[in-house]
């Protein structure tokens, strides 16, 4: 009797010690990989790092914050990779994980922005079959994000990158992203995470376009 | 190394056993030691040993784990002790996972991998079908490639005849003729409903487009042969249509074309998981004739005007209803010079109306139903006026109502049961002056029943039966169908298909007040061998079929059926689907060999709507920088065999037609006009004007004949298509 107590004590106390320890391991395990995340530049490092954050993911059934990693990595491996099957395969995958994040976080301003980045994606792939659809399901995202929180500077961000790419014959306008490139800034001067695992990531990109548009 | 006494390997998802092992690892985790377990490995593909970068190698319920380099190497260490599962997922790739000790160790793993396409249930039963779709993998064409098939100018019959199996030069008259057959014997089903009336009302001489908008279907497969035990009234082909399910955005079109004009509007009420559609348009062919004239006069050019609308409503969780509603007045008429010399006048008003009506959905986790209903009415008057005999009129009233169920059942996951009944009430009403009235009821009721199994991993079989009973013709039939499929290699698939298909005499029973009797059932019985290979959007098939035709009707000694028939041939298929910015396109071949002996027929001959060579070449290519679309295509075929009058028995059907050879061009043209996305389309359709004969027709001695051709040389067409959303860029960037 007494050792079928200890038995159920056992297995009563273990998931809590289990999920003590775990919340530790969690942040430093997500620190690791979120260190240098803006300093990738190739395809198969964003994979990893997809990899990386998709174990976190299963191994945190509660957390969505590595889903959305996990889906960010896969969107920015499709940035970086050249190879048109290999892209299709990303977005994909980046959609798996944007849905699952979506489903424990629904409404979310960052993952609404995921959304809107995939289906960029989507039109990437093949504008012809594509464009029509999910060019105004990424410009719908995109507003939703705004709403959500318009003190979102990746928002921005996408805004000008979008603005500054897209022919103009598309709706792109250069002076427009120079603009939002300006408004992007002065939202990340005075945007703070809720925690240092929140996104915090897009400071690169916006530099990036910054000095595209100063060696103009 | 230690290994453990049973090593446990899983393949594919989904097994039992590591659903249980990984919930428990979930929950405890092995146990935390100072000491580190060092994994590594290598992972390959299976069937080619090639090395695979970028596969996830982890500990499950740690976050433990590697990725692979570019030579396929992983390497990872872990704190737990105990046993551990490893598992590896890779895109593309079935994953799989393994038992190891962990010990303080070194383990060492190989992982040759499958790909996921190779998964059980993963065979797909293909002999015979061309399937068009977003969706799945082995479609042969997307919807979009049917918009855009030069050749095609927008109808999807006219893409489907870019395919192998069906006939390029029968621009004589409207319908597929597939392997043989002719145009009545393929019919087309949306959403499982038998769609009586599939092409505008037939024009002598020449052929009449679909009815349908091809945007209004998620998916087609044109099946040219060894088809389901679903379908039935069909000796050679069927086009299946599916309509789209709830559409993704509210949404404005406008389109503008050298034909005509259309707008439509439809709404979503996403919450409600509700859709709400309608669309109006109206054509008239006048202006386009008065800028390319015509051959022969058009006293009333082609004019058509009509609507159509839909709903669409989620009931349940995976519950869809669908409705959908059609409407088309039209009318034509012309006068020309018969090959005597006399004048003739033909003139031609149709109306058109259907009401479709299905809900699909699941009861229960392995029970999928389907019920559907339709009520069609086509209204034709027809009169003609040849100089010699005067002026003839009649009319032909059709009204078809049908209802069908069908259930289908998971048993297993190597077992699918399908089974339903379908009921058809009709009748039809034709009204001549001469001959007077004939009215033919009709009660047709079939019941199938079909399985389809998975025989180990690579091979799938499907069996299956009709029965059907006509009161008309008070007669049944059971026709027996089966089709199996295995893979052979990572991309090949081997298939084999054979059937019998029933199918009535179509329109020679109206005569039955005529001929005083009416004919049975006719059958065709398929044998079809498929090989097929797919990688990479690159498809390969060669097939063989031979067809045996019994009981065809046939008049020579009053009406009965004493028909008989064969046809054979080979086809093949090649398509380069390019992902973007790249040649896409597509070849086909097909070889037929075919004689039958039906209608008037004293012997059996080689009929007149079968070309025995038969060529098609589709090419795209997008230009991302100038965000245009080129597309040519190229169809030829052999001449056809035409029946002069006053020959004797043993000649007849032996002349032939010159060949047939039609290139088509395409430009369409993606931009923006304000806030709509617009497609510019420009086509010709015989760009070098060839002469395309598809036949002749003689004066009754025989002696002048007259060559059956399109109206005029080239096709030309022009039009814009423009599309809105709703609620759509608020603009927000304007109020900064």
């Amino acid at each position: 009797m007494k050792k079928a107590l200890f038995v159920l004590l056992a297995f009563a106390l273990a998931p809590a010690v289990w999920s003590q320890s775990n919340a530790d391991t969690y942040h430093q395990a997500m620190q690791k990989h979120l260190a240098g995340l803006d300093t990738l530049y190739i395809a198969s490092e964003w994979v990893a790092r997809a990899n990386a954050f998709e174990r976190i993911a299963q191994a945190e059934p509660k957390q969505w914050l590595p889903l959305y990693y996990t889906a960010l990595c896969y969107i920015q491996a499709f940035n970086f990779e050249e190879d048109k099957a290999q892209q299709k395969r990303y977005s994909e995958q980046a959609e798996r994980f944007i849905a699952r994040a979506d489903a424990m976080q629904p409404n979310d301003p960052e993952i609404t922005l995921l959304k809107s980045m995939a289906a960029s994606m989507r039109v990437r792939l093949n504008p012809m079959l594509n464009g029509a659809r999910y060019g105004r399901i990424a410009d719908d995202m995109l507003d939703k994000a705004q709403q959500l929180n318009p003190d979102n500077p990746r928002v921005y961000v996408q805004r000008a990158s979008n603005l500054y790419f897209t022919p103009r014959m598309w709706g792109g306008n250069k002076e427009r992203a120079r603009e939002m490139v300006g408004i992007a800034e002065r939202k990340f001067s005075i945007f703070h995470p809720a925690s240092d695992l929140h996104p915090d990531w897009g400071r690169n990109t916006l530099r990036y376009l910054r000095s595209l548009m100063e060696n103009e | 190394m230690f290994s453990l006494p049973v090593s446990v390997r899983w393949g594919g998802f989904g097994l039992p056993a590591a659903i249980v092992f990984e919930m428990f690892f979930c929950a405890f985790g092995p146990v935390v030691n100072a000491q580190m377990t060092h994994v590594r490995g290598r992972v390959t593909d299976g069937a080619t040993g090639e090395a695979l970068p970028g596969a996830s190698v982890w500990l499950v319920g740690t976050y433990d784990g590697a990725t692979t380099d570019l030579s396929g190497h992983f390497a990872f260490t872990t704190e737990r002790h105990g046993v551990g599962l490893v598992r590896i997922s890779l895109a593309g790739y079935a994953s799989d996972s393994v038992l190891i000790a962990l010990q303080s160790d070194t383990v060492r793993l190989t992982f040759a991998l499958r790909e996921a396409t190779a998964r059980v249930g993963e065979v797909v039963i293909t002999a015979g079908a061309l399937e068009v779709s977003d969706r799945s993998r082995g479609a042969v064409l997307t919807p979009l490639d049917v918009v855009t098939v030069a050749s095609a100018g927008a109808d999807m019959y006219g893409a489907l005849r870019t395919l192998p199996g069906a006939q390029v030069s029968t621009g004589d008259v409207e319908g597929l003729f597939v392997r043989g057959g002719t145009g009545s014997e393929t019919q087309t089903f949306v959403d499982g409903l038998l769609m009586r009336h599939p092409f505008f009302a037939s024009v002598p001489d020449f052929a009449v487009r679909g009815r349908f908008n091809p945007f209004l279907f998620q998916g087609t497969v044109f099946s040219t042969g060894g088809y389901s035990a679903q379908y039935g009234q069909a000796m050679s082909a069927v086009v299946l249509l599916e309509t789209l399910d709830l559409p993704e955005r509210t949404e404005s079109r406008l389109s503008l074309t050298c034909l005509g004009a259309s707008a439509g509007r439809q709404q979503v009420w996403e919450r409600q998981g509700r859709a709400a559609g309608i669309e109006v348009n109206y054509t008239h062919l006048g202006p386009y004739f008065a800028l390319v004239r015509q051959e022969p006069d058009f006293a009333q050019a082609p004019e058509n005007v009509g609507g159509e609308a839909f709903f669409r409503q989620k009931t349940g969780a995976n519950g869809l209803l669908k409705a959908y509603t059609y409407y088309n007045f039209g009318r034509v008429g012309f006068q020309s010079t018969a090959p005597d010399g006399q004048a003739q006048t033909f003139g031609l008003r149709n109306r058109n109306a259907l009401t479709n009506l299905t809900w699909s959905g699941s009861l229960h986790k392995r029970w999928h139903l389907y019920a559907g209903a339709s009520v069609s009415r086509d209204f034709s008057r027809i009169s003609s006026a040849y100089t010699t005999v005067g002026q003839d009129t009649f009319s032909l009233r059709q009204t078809l109502a049908q209802g069908r169920l069908m259930a289908t059942c998971a048993l297993s996951t190597t077992t699918l049961l399908r089974w339903g009944a379908e009921h058809q009430a009709g009748i039809e009403v034709f009204e001549n002056e001469r001959y007077g009235r004939s009215m033919l009821p009709e009660h047709f009721t079939a019941a199938f029943a079909e399985a389809d199994l998975t025989l180990g991993q690579y091979t799938a079989l499907r069996a299956g039966v009709r029965f059907e009973y006509s009161a008309l013709l008070q007669q049944s039939n059971a026709a027996p169908r089966l089709s199996l499929s295995h893979r052979a290699g990572r991309h090949g698939q081997v298939s084999l298909a054979w059937g019998h298909f029933y199918q009535k005499g179509d329109s020679l029973l109206r005569w039955r007040e005529q001929w005083g009797a009416l004919p049975g059932f006719q059958r065709a019985e398929h044998f079809i061998v498929q090989y097929q290979w797919l990688k990479d959007g690159r498809l390969l098939r060669a097939e063989a079929f031979y067809k045996r035709y019994a009981h065809l009707v046939s008049t020579n000694d009053g009406i009965g059926n004493e028909g008989y028939g064969h046809a054979g041939g080979l086809e093949l298929f090649a398509r380069n689907r390019a992902l973007f910015g790249a040649l896409d396109g597509w070849v086909s071949y097909s070889f037929l060999d075919t004689r039958r002996r039906f209608w008037w027929y004293p012997t059996a001959v080689e009929p007149p709507f079968a070309a025995r060579h038969t060529v098609n070449a589709v090419a795209r290519r997008f230009f991302p920088k100038l965000q245009t679309n080129l597309s040519l295509s190229y169809s030829g075929a052999t001449g056809r065999t035409y029946w002069r009058p006053g020959q004797p028995a043993e000649a007849l059907f032996t002349e032939r037609t010159p060949a047939f050879h039609n290139l088509s061009i395409s430009v369409s043209y993606l931009t923006r006009i304000g806030r709509a996305f617009a497609i510019a389309v420009v086509s010709v359709q015989n760009v070098p004007g060839v002469e395309q004969v598809f036949s002749y027709r003689f004066s009754p001695d025989g002696q002048t004949r007259q060559a059956i051709t399109p109206p005029a040389r080239r096709f030309f067409f022009a039009g814009l298509f423009l599309n809105w959303g709703a609620d759509r860029r608020r603009e927000v960037l304007e109020n900064f």
